[in-house]
């Protein structure tokens, strides 16, 4: 995950380097360091790095590696033929390494042509199985060929021996939530609080996740996790309070004609709160809002 | 107005609306995007449904109700003053090649149609807007799907989409245009406005 | 009884600085060797999947308090029930590093590689230096020492009357040889800070310790009482809330 001085740090270079101001190479290093998707922005300065025999022999043995990182951006722009030049360099630099197998299983990939691809990374697989990136393509392959069960499928496979990595279960979540599979995905969501319990953001996605199912139980349990966030980012989310208003209006509509002595059942308390710590954020930042605010808690049965 | 006669009703969309909602899509081209229209059935003509604003939604997560909910709450609030309301829904799918209508599209779709009941979903054609930047597309961009009698989605298709209008004409040469400009980075959903609240999913300044 | 020993700067020049530079460059050579020849380690599923039940439990232990009972409960059960939970070792399956270690040639294989590289240069450079240099007194160390280290310091050289803090020829060989690593990882980076005893200890200590801290997790996930942390979260969001808006 990029952290806010990360990702100013990563904007102001990238303005420097949109401007001419130079800094190119510090800027493509930081974008591989943070795993950063800015294709556009990498293929056209790599790309005027690579075509300047001076800059390029100036960075010795960095230059196989930004190689690398023009092709992948080359695919991702759709610029086939880049792609395809910069993989022929590595290849006839290195010929036997997997590692340009990979790119080039990744350019029949961009080329639509699945089931080479497929067969390649097949064969890049016996070598090692154990590859993480060459699973994790295979879901993306799935994914792009829009058949999100198989995506599924292979994830689950992956999750068997990888159950500790957590950007495969945040996929596996989207995936599920994109389905409208939601009792998957709070599965999901519960195994990413598990590993990493004080990241606010999987508590607010568990919680969506659980008003989205429905139902009293859960209404009442995702409140208690827009709680919990709220206390996480010192009141700071928008979404968080929003939703302990939802809730709120939900759980007395269902709970109608129930017994209200039931103490979990209504935090009142909680809920005017919200609303007026929204009311007081709108106030400060977004004024033009307010009454747009408070009309919409206002027919949620809310506020005052 | 019944079902049966919902085979003639037209809809007509204004050039904001259109170019709000295409931009979106453009600004968030790797992931799902969606968003509502804002209109009229035609006070001259109730065969005509008037198309005059649009609401960027999401970018993330679509399928998730809470923040649906509250978005469609605030819009609901904010249109009802000029005497207008939430007529349709706006999809665009996350792959360039799928133009299929998926089920949190249809779900949301019948969502607005259970308030009104001509409601349609148009769905972003990739393909249309691929062209566009190359030759002289009239037509505009998007797929226009409506409940026929056994409450089905279907796509409205090979009339040429001559049921979903376009008010000026010269809607696509503008949207080419921004497309050229990058306009598109201007554009803030309600995914970002509630991440920011300072944020304006109104998009006021979009246009000037 | 001591008296002051001169030594000639053609010591220094000749024995002295080519054994230390020798020293270093053979280390360096031995560093790109065993680069050369070490095969990159392929892991073994189970012992990667093992490692990470490991994680994942561990996880769950830790955050078990953030999640609903419920949610929990079947999480455990996964865990640790007795037919196919992931932390279950049946007995006797448990498996013995050593035995894994003498059935896979590969694992031999490399240790011996390690050790030959090794053991080749330095038994070459103590030939070579005890064929060139042996009995001469090389340098002086600035400080007095005791007797105890004359067998440290003197070594080669049998006379009891030199003072303690002349360094022979082959003693300055052993204390560049077990005294570079420094050295080593200024110039070659932290990776060859590790050296090899340490690395050939971690190795044999891996497959030991996964499949017994499944057990210890097991035991661990099974004591633990489940008590939910979200309704105390309202109660500070509450507080929380409260400072905000006053």
């Amino acid at each position: 995950m990029v952290t806010k001085t990360e990702e100013t740090e990563l904007n102001q270079l990238e303005n420097q380097v949109e401007n001419g101001g130079g800094g190119v190479w510090e800027y493509l290093s930081l974008v591989r360091k943070l795993k950063v998707r800015r294709s556009e922005i990498v293929l056209k300065h790599g790309l005027s790095i690579l075509n300047d025999p001076g800059k390029r022999s100036a960075l010795g043995p960095d230059e196989w590696t930004l190689y690398e990182q023009v092709a992948i951006a080359a695919m991702d722009c759709q610029s086939l033929n880049v792609a395809q030049n910069c993989i022929k360099v590595l290849k006839k630099k290195f010929p036997e390494s997997k590692r340009v197998g990979k790119l080039e299983a990744l350019l029949l990939e961009a080329k639509g042509m699945w089931e080479e691809a497929e067969k390649a990374y097949t064969s890049l697989l016996e070598d090692n199985p154990l590859d993480q990136v060459i699973h994790k393509r295979k879901v993306a392959m799935a994914k792009a060929q829009g058949k999100p069960s198989l995506a599924i499928e292979h994830l689950n496979k992956y999750l068997e021996v990888f159950m500790a990595d957590h950007d495969a279960w945040r996929e596996l979540a989207e995936i599920y939530v994109s389905l409208q599979m939601y009792k998957q995905a709070a599965f999901c969501y519960e195994e990413l609080i598990l590993t990493q319990p004080t990241l606010p953001l999987y508590h607010l996605a568990y919680a969506d996740v659980l008003y989205t199912i429905g139902g009293l139980e859960n209404l009442i349990a995702a409140r208690k996790y827009y709680a919990a966030t709220i206390d996480l980012t010192g009141g700071k989310s928008t979404r968080a309070l929003l939703g302990i208003c939802l809730c709120g209006s939900a759980i007395a509509q269902l709970s109608k004609g129930r017994n209200k002595e039931d103490k979990d059942m209504a935090a009142p308390e909680l809920q005017s709160l919200a609303a007026t710590a929204l009311e007081r954020e709108y106030k400060q930042k977004a004024p033009a809002k307010l009454n747009l605010l408070s009309s919409a808690l206002r027919s949620l049965k809310i506020s005052s | 107005m019944g079902t049966g006669s919902n085979g003639e009703l037209k809809y007509e969309i204004s050039q904001n609306a259109y170019i709000k909602l295409v931009l979106h899509s453009l600004r968030h081209k790797t992931a799902a995007v969606n968003g509502v229209l804002i209109g009229r059935i035609s006070p001259k003509d109730d065969g005509v449904v008037e198309i005059s604003d649009s609401v960027p939604l999401f970018h993330s997560n679509l399928a998730l109700l809470p923040p649906l909910e509250i978005s469609l709450i605030m819009i609901e609030e904010h249109y009802v003053a000029q005497g207008l309301s939430i007529v349709g829904y706006f999809h665009a799918n996350e792959r360039f090649d799928d133009v299929e209508l998926c089920g949190v599209a249809k779900n949301i779709g019948d969502h607005i149609s259970r308030y009104f009941p001509q409601a349609p979903i148009l769905l972003l054609n990739n393909k249309k807007l691929e062209a566009l930047s190359k030759g002289k597309e009239r037509s505009p961009v998007m797929q226009l799907c409506v409940k026929d009698a056994s409450k089905n989605w279907r796509v409205v298709g090979a009339d040429g989409g001559s049921k979903l209008l376009l008010k000026e004409p010269s809607a696509n040469v503008v949207l080419s245009d921004y497309i050229t400009s990058e306009k598109w980075k201007d554009v803030t959903d309600v995914d970002d406005h509630l991440d920011d609240v300072t944020k304006d999913w109104l998009n006021p300044g979009l246009f000037n | 009884m001591a008296e002051d020993l001169v030594l000639d700067t053609a010591i220094r020049d000749w024995v002295l600085i080519p054994l230390s530079v020798v020293m270093v460059l053979i280390g360096i050579l031995r560093y790109f060797v065993s680069k050369l020849m070490r095969s990159s380690p392929t892991p073994d599923a189970k012992m990667v999947k093992e490692g990470q039940v490991v994680i994942r439990a561990r996880n769950l232990k830790v955050g078990a308090n953030f999640i609903p009972p419920r949610s929990f409960r079947t999480r455990r059960f996964y865990f640790t029930n007795e037919e196919n939970g992931l932390l279950h070792v049946p007995k006797g399956e448990a498996t013995n590093p050593q035995a894994a270690m003498f059935s896979d040639p590969n694992m031999a294989m490399d240790m011996m590689k390690k050790n030959l590289s090794m053991i080749i240069p330095q038994t070459l450079t103590f030939a070579w230096v005890n064929f060139f240099f042996s009995g001469f007194v090389a340098a002086k160390i600035p400080f007095p020492l005791t007797q105890r280290f004359r067998s440290m310091l003197q070594n080669g050289i049998d006379l009891s009357t030199v003072d303690v803090s002349y360094v022979s020829s082959r003693s300055w060989y052993f204390l560049n040889l077990f005294g570079l690593r420094g050295l080593f990882s200024l110039i070659l980076g932290d990776e060859n800070a590790i050296d090899d005893t340490q690395r050939m200890m971690q190795m044999g200590g891996f497959g030991f310790d996964a499949s017994k801290s499944l057990g210890a997790e097991k035991d661990g996930l099974d004591i633990i009482q489940h008590e939910w942390a979200l309704p105390r979260f309202e109660q500070r969001a509450e507080s929380v809330l409260r400072k905000l808006v006053k």
